[in-house]
């Protein structure tokens, strides 16, 4: 993983200038920041793990978590690590990888007896020209998202989370293990939400420095001291967890259909998963705790990390729908069990 | 994980398998607590115990991480480790890394036999969180040293061979700074003016002991690594105290006893409770392997090492109360009760010490603090 710093540093430096505060606002109240697109495209954010004769970059899955991690930090309002997750499954599914902003639907298709279903919620639906969704009957789907008649709707972050209706035979389909879609992408955000508590972190760190009450810095009180260090402690440990399960990826690859099911990273992800997703609370308690109300004002950015962390800690699976799913694992696995599994993966 | 970390965790698992076979939960559930010296020797004997210590000195020469893995496993296990944990832990790799050759000579190889017991005389009356406050003091006279003054709370003592001791040698007026004139001493248990006593604790045990130095003679070849370094070498020292599994599988034992015991629910609360808790094993495990990652690699995991103390002590205090919450009984330690019955009471009467052995939380929150660039200097420390 020697390289992950530098692909991520090129990521930063190309999208830092280019995701400013009024782009930000902007975005906030509904435009597409295209030029933020563009961006992304050009340095090949979705095409990050493909292979180089498909335009790809041929990232591994470790520097492709650290490329997400700085697309959470940066609030990039714009469907990338969408994108790049749809294409890293694509490629594991031999779907083609077609030009255009992609995105998923984080939830599995459910078709109806009109041979129709519902995509819900689905990120920046209405400017996307490609959806990837899991299918009934373990496969994964790729579909145009043009024509399709896109209800907007907005997250908690003012992101757009788009509805709509499709044939399902619009669907050009390959076999990809059920599940797969919906782990992968509750590790993507519980990457973005690694990288979005990093930036609280920075931010409640320079207000404790510059903020005087009582006749000094805020960070001279113990008692702000020991916030912030609980703040560190919860990115520290999401940012542990997520590296682990991308790592995990690294080894085991993604699940392919019909080959017998070993050690693979889900596991991990849905640890990395639960683990940041209950984390939200402390990170943006603490982060807003520190700022007062500084903290609450639209022209401050913090709102734009807090919100987002509390936007896509409920996306891609609640932390308690994913816990019950590991719970109810543990449980048919056994205590005895219990230690293999985890040392398996990174044994491998 | 490397090939050999992984055909070394596999080897040292059938070790494990054939030496904990039929031990109950209740015993288990006592991890690095449990004291079995002839279990201690059949480790060293098997290969399992110094293992990044140099071979010259009857070490294994093997990497952190293959030492981080044998230290996993035991934990896991539950096997009674305790004879010789804060030897291999620590007072191996200290003596290792500042003792003269002499010093490595008697010590070493005989510690990697499993042969030898260590105590860690840092607490004092006076001296916890704040451990450069200690008074003990090492007097310099012709050959060596007069130790006046008493070390606390100091686990296994009275089981022990040998202390590892940090005392002041420059007397607390004349030293230049408030971590100046420290030093660190082999003290050989068996030595005159050395009378130690046991101090129960709230279980019942007795592990504790006060060990009151009078007059006490420690020739100069005691003294380990340099007169008036030894703040900086203590520092050294607790970033491994603090570093390894320990940290967060004490309470392992519980969370497979939970697992076993629950096999098969379909109530969504179990699932929920029990999952989260899967996760943060998996969480503190990364962070773990992060640090002994750092220690492998000759960096000083002292921040990050403070981040797996703080988060692990949490998850493991958290345990006994989860535990509660799922299965409807009533601890006890009685002897004629039921297994799961008595791991709890166990764990229950020990948890409380989680936040405080190796560094209180609340140190570990400033060395974090302090990471984060709030604040300067440092001063404080641990316990054991």
């Amino acid at each position: 993983m020697a390289s992950d710093g530098l692909l991520r540093e090129a990521v930063d430096r190309a999208l830092r200038p280019a995701i400013t505060p009024a782009v930000l606002a902007a975005a906030d109240g509904g435009a597409f920041p295209r030029a933020v697109w563009d961006v992304c495209a050009d340095v090949g954010v979705d095409r990050l793990t493909l292979p180089a004769d498909a335009g790809g970059a041929e990232a591994s899955p470790g520097e492709a978590g650290a490329v997400i991690r700085t697309l959470g930090a940066l609030q990039a309002p714009v469907p990338a690590v969408e994108a790049l997750v749809a294409r890293l499954l694509l490629a594991a599914a031999g779907l083609p990888q077609f030009d255009g902003v992609m995105t998923l639907v984080p939830a599995p298709l459910v078709a109806g007896a009109d041979r129709r279903a519902e995509l819900a919620d689905v990120p920046w639906g209405h400017v996307a020209d490609w959806l990837v969704a899991e299918l009934p009957g373990g496969s994964l789907g790729l579909a145009p998202a043009r024509g399709l008649e896109w209800r907007p709707g907005r997250n908690v972050a003012g992101e757009p989370r788009d509805t709509a209706v499709i044939e399902v035979a619009a669907f050009e389909r390959a076999p990809l293990p059920a599940g797969t879609l919906g782990w992968l992408g509750a590790l993507a955000r519980a990457t973005q939400i690694g990288g979005a508590g990093a930036a609280i972190l920075d931010l409640a760190v320079a207000h404790a420095a510059s903020r005087e009450q009582f006749g000094r810095p805020l960070l001279r009180f113990q008692v702000i001291q020991h916030q912030l260090a609980l703040l560190a402690e919860a990115v520290a440990a999401i940012d542990a967890v997520n590296a682990a399960a991308w790592q995990a990826l690294e080894v085991h690859g993604l699940p392919r259909a019909g080959r017998r099911r070993g050690a693979d990273a889900s596991l991990y992800a849905i640890a990395a998963r639960i683990s940041a997703a209950d984390r939200v609370e402390a990170i943006t308690a603490i982060g807003h705790q520190v700022h007062g109300a500084m903290g609450f004002a639209a022209e401050y950015p913090l709102h734009h990390a807090t919100r987002r962390l509390w936007a896509w800690r409920a996306e891609f699976g609640t932390a308690a729908e994913w816990a019950a799913q590991l719970g109810a694992r543990a449980l048919a696995r056994g205590g005895d069990r219990l230690w293999h599994d985890i040392t398996a993966v990174t044994d491998a | 994980m490397t090939v050999a970390a992984v055909q070394l965790r596999r080897r040292f698992r059938r070790f494990l398998a054939a030496e904990i076979e039929g031990l109950a939960a209740f015993d288990r559930a006592a991890s690095w607590d449990g004291f079995d010296p002839a279990f201690s020797r059949r480790m060293g004997e098997a290969g399992f115990i110094g293992l990044a210590l140099p071979r010259e000195w009857g070490g294994h020469g093997r990497s952190a991480l293959e030492r981080y893995v044998v230290f996993e496993e035991a934990l896991v296990a539950g096997a009674p480790v305790g004879f010789h944990w804060f030897a291999d832990r620590q007072s191996g790799p200290l003596i290792a890394r500042y003792g003269t050759d002499a010093q490595k000579r008697a010590i070493l190889p005989a510690l990697c036999r499993g042969e030898l017991c260590f105590c860690i005389g840092m607490s004092e009356p006076g001296a916890g969180s704040d451990l450069a406050a200690l008074r003990t003091e090492a007097r310099p006279v012709a050959g060596g040293f007069v130790v006046n003054g008493t070390k606390l709370w100091t686990t296994n003592a009275h089981r022990a061979h040998y202390m590892i001791a940090l005392m002041r040698t420059t007397p607390r007026g004349e030293a230049d700074g408030r971590h100046a004139g420290f030093s660190q001493f082999l003290v050989d248990l068996k030595s005159p003016g050395i009378r130690i006593r046991p101090v129960r604790d709230l279980y019942g045990r007795e592990h504790f002991n006060e060990v009151t130095f009078t007059d006490c003679f420690l020739p100069a070849d005691s003294v380990i690594g340099r007169v008036g370094a030894g703040w900086a070498q203590v520092t050294a020292e607790l970033a491994l105290e603090r570093s390894g599994p320990e940290r967060y599988l004490s309470c392992h034992v519980l969370l497979t006893e939970l697992l076993r015991r629950l096999r098969g629910s379909r109530d969504a609360r179990v699932r929920v409770a029990l999952g989260r808790a899967v996760a943060e094993l998996i969480t503190l495990r990364a962070l773990s392997l992060g640090v002994a990652a750092q220690l492998a690699a000759g960096e000083d995991p002292q921040l990050a090492a403070a981040v797996v103390k703080d988060l692990g002590a949490r998850f493991e205090q958290s345990l006994p109360a989860l535990a509660q919450d799922l299965v409807a009984v009533t601890p006890t330690l009685d002897a004629q009760a039921g297994d799961f019955r008595r791991v709890l009471a166990s764990l229950m009467l020990v948890v409380p010490s989680f936040s405080l052995r190796g560094g209180s939380v609340e140190v570990l929150r400033g060395i974090i603090a302090r990471g984060l660039g709030l604040r300067a200097g440092g001063g404080e420390r641990d316990g054991q």
